[in-house]
């Protein structure tokens, strides 16, 4: 028999969160064998950013679940800390300011019910510490504001922030200021109102959306950053004459930092100089961290990358001009590189990270210029709603509606447009889907009765009527 | 000329690494009387370009589909349909296909876009889906990369082909499409073998 970890156990169509809380006493620095973008909330509460380097821990992670292998894996690099997955970095503050627990995640059955019962104790208290991390002209606005909700919360007598999560961030926002508002927002973004109350069936649907960005990300100061300046004795124009050029420097960085060797780079900052003097900025960013070491001495990945970010940057230069009669092409004078993100290997993890993963594959993902999607299902009869991006559970055959998709189209359009119907046309029922009214689904996924529509050249197309009547085009069977 | 005995191991290596001899098992799509068809004409295998005549609209890629989805293997899909579309992961879910090992891009022009997928062997079965424009430069690159890498690569043109202009380079070229008033599939092949054969719809859906 298979027993579910309530701690462990990710809820239908609930993604790995991408924020990790760490409270505790630890070198804030081994946060670099967990992610590249660090904030420190308070004294002994590291916030590590882990969307640029989850694909990495996920290949790493291999065939083993997701959470046992982080909670593992944590432990081993932080000791006997205080771990907690969010969905926000918010979330993960609220969270381990009252965990008993030493793991816990958003997402998870257990998580979501000890997030649900936080108290408004906890959470003043935060209030005034996230006030330190705001921008100075807001903080006595700010100040102010908590205290007028402090005595609005006492005077209600409330207890828990989610008996009031039905609260819009705007209504807040009118009374308490912007960055109470905010804060609201990243405390319960994506809970569905009226469905907090702990029964059985909303274990199951608790929903996240993506977070508001607005909160005030500070980067823990990481010292000295790897460079290396180029002044070229002439000025080039085409790319084949700049791959030599980056080369050596990149040779040169990895001798002049041989801690290179133990780090995988996500993201280089690349200031590249014109002859107009002008100096742009190009982000040469990895979706998964990249070895240098590795990729020396031809540094094929890095150099594809540095193609691709070097012709944006010029497309962008280069249209300002383009009323002129003669356009000028711009050439570059000299260049910087400078390492602004990386994660670090320990010893803990570099066994781990090397020969066990799929490196093809992800070495793969950082060559390309777009990224490679990948689809899983959810369960819901909708067109719109019933997949999405990712790559966390695979429902396949579990879902038992999946059988009437056998008729369903492999593409549909972005957009569904009306459908004229003229002259002779064939017509087949395929099945009626009705809106979720009962879970507040979105009123415009309406009752639909879908059709195979074939015309009169032979194209079939997927196309559904509306109660009022009126055809759309939804897809077409390619 | 004589070769000293580095060059000789080279050339074997070389040779070895590009031989069209060792392509393995044939790539069978479970519908017997198809992969007998295409057996007697050496079968689709790794190392070979197909050139597929497969107009949108035609339902052609459901019988394609089924020579990629038990393959246990990572599929690498390009689209790059002109009509502003996306996929609709339930529909191949109920096709069998394991949606863990299919990866989708969009793109219209693979070629240069795309260029590494095509260097390296990280994706042993890629389709390119309705490219915009494949020049004979193009082509060739696509079928010596797929000879080199051991990769089986189906590019699916929006159009049916035409037997006036050929393409030496593919191993196969064939139309594909449904004739829905008959229930049957028709595969016409232009190259690798002339003939045709006809596949009945509910063996490719249902089976």
């Amino acid at each position: 028999m298979s027993v579910i970890s309530l701690k462990h156990h990710l809820k239908r169509g609930i993604e790995l969160p991408a924020f990790l809380g760490i409270k505790g006493d630890f070198d804030p620095d081994l946060g670099f064998e967990v992610g590249t973008r660090l904030m420190r909330f308070s004294d002994g509460l590291l916030l590590i950013d882990l969307k640029n380097v989850l694909n990495y821990w996920k290949w790493s992670a291999g065939e083993e679940e997701l959470l046992p292998f982080f909670e593992d894996f944590l432990k081993k690099v932080f000791g006997d800390q205080k771990f907690c997955f969010a969905h926000h970095p918010f979330q993960c503050v609220l969270m381990l300011e009252n965990q008993k627990e030493d793991f816990t995640c958003l997402g998870t059955p257990q998580g979501d019910q000890y997030y649900r019962h936080q108290s408004f104790e906890h959470w003043h208290k935060l209030l005034w510490q996230l006030r330190a991390h705001l921008p100075a002209k807001d903080q006595s606005e700010y100040g102010r504001m908590i205290g007028r909700f402090e005595r609005f919360v006492e005077r209600m007598k409330i207890t828990r922030p989610f008996e009031l999560s039905s609260i819009k961030q705007d209504s807040l926002e009118r009374r308490f200021g912007k960055w109470l508002g905010r804060v609201w927002h990243w405390s319960f973004s994506g809970f569905r109102s009226g469905t907090f109350e702990a029964t059985q069936g909303d274990l199951f649907q608790t929903n996240f959306d993506s977070f508001d960005t607005s909160f005030p990300w500070h980067e823990i100061e990481k010292g000295e950053l790897p460079e290396v300046t180029r002044f070229l004795d002439y000025p080039l124009l085409e790319w084949d004459q700049f791959s030599d050029f980056i080369k050596e420097d990149l040779l040169k960085l990895l001798k002049n930092h041989p801690e290179l060797k133990h780090k995988k780079v996500s993201r280089v900052d690349w200031e590249v100089s014109l002859e107009s003097l002008e100096v742009h900025s190009c982000k040469i960013v990895f979706r998964n961290p990249h070895s240098l070491t590795t990729d020396a001495p031809d540094f094929e990945t890095f150099l594809f990358q540095a193609y691709y970010s070097y012709l944006e940057m010029m497309k962008k230069v280069e249209s300002r001009e383009e009323d002129l009669d003669y356009p000028l092409r711009m050439a570059t004078v000299g260049w910087k590189f400078m390492i602004s993100e990386s994660l670090r290997l320990s010893p803990k993890n570099e066994d781990l990270l090397t020969g066990g993963v799929s490196s093809l594959r992800l070495e793969m993902e950082n060559k390309l210029p777009l990224s490679l999607d990948h689809y899983a299902l959810k369960a819901s009869f909708f067109p719109e709603t019933s997949f999405g991006k990712s790559n966390e559970e695979y429902l396949g055959e579990k879902l038992p509606w999946l059988m009437a998709s056998k008729r369903k189209p492999l593409f549909i359009f972005n957009k569904i447009e009306p459908l004229i119907l003229e002259g002779n046309y064939k017509r087949t029922f395929l099945e009626r889907v009705a809106s979720l009214w009962w879970g507040g689904s979105d009123p415009h996924l309406g009752d639909r009765d879908y059709y195979l529509i074939e015309d009169k050249e032979g194209l079939m197309w997927w196309a559904f009527q509306d109660p009022r009547g009126g055809w759309f085009k939804h897809g077409l069977f390619s | 000329m004589e070769l000293n005995e580095e060059e000789a191991a080279r050339l074997r290596e070389e040779l070895s690494r590009t031989s069209i001899l060792d392509e393995g098992h044939p790539i069978i799509s479970g519908l017997p009387e198809l992969d007998q068809f295409l057996s007697s004409r050496g079968g689709i295998r790794y190392g070979r370009v197909i050139e597929w005549g497969a107009p949108m609209g035609r339902c052609s890629r459901f019988l394609i589909l089924r020579f990629l989805r038990d393959l246990g293997e990572a599929v690498v899909w390009v689209y790059g349909q002109k009509e502003e579309i996306k996929i609709y992961a339930p529909a191949w879910a109920s096709q069998g296909v394991d949606l863990s090992l299919f990866y989708f891009i969009r793109s219209r022009t693979p070629l240069p876009d795309l260029r590494p997928l095509f260097l390296e062997p990280a994706f042993r079965i890629m389709v390119i889906d309705c490219p915009q424009k494949l020049s004979a430069g193009d082509w060739s690159f696509i079928c010596a990369k797929a000879r080199e890498n051991k990769q089986l690569i189906f590019v699916l043109r929006p159009f049916f082909l035409s037997p006036k202009r050929g393409n030496p380079l593919v191993y196969f070229r064939l139309n594909c499409w449904l004739k829905p008033n008959i229930g049957k599939y028709n595969l016409k092949f232009l190259k690798g073998g002339e003939g045709s054969i006809e596949v009945p719809l509910s063996m490719v859906r249902d089976q």
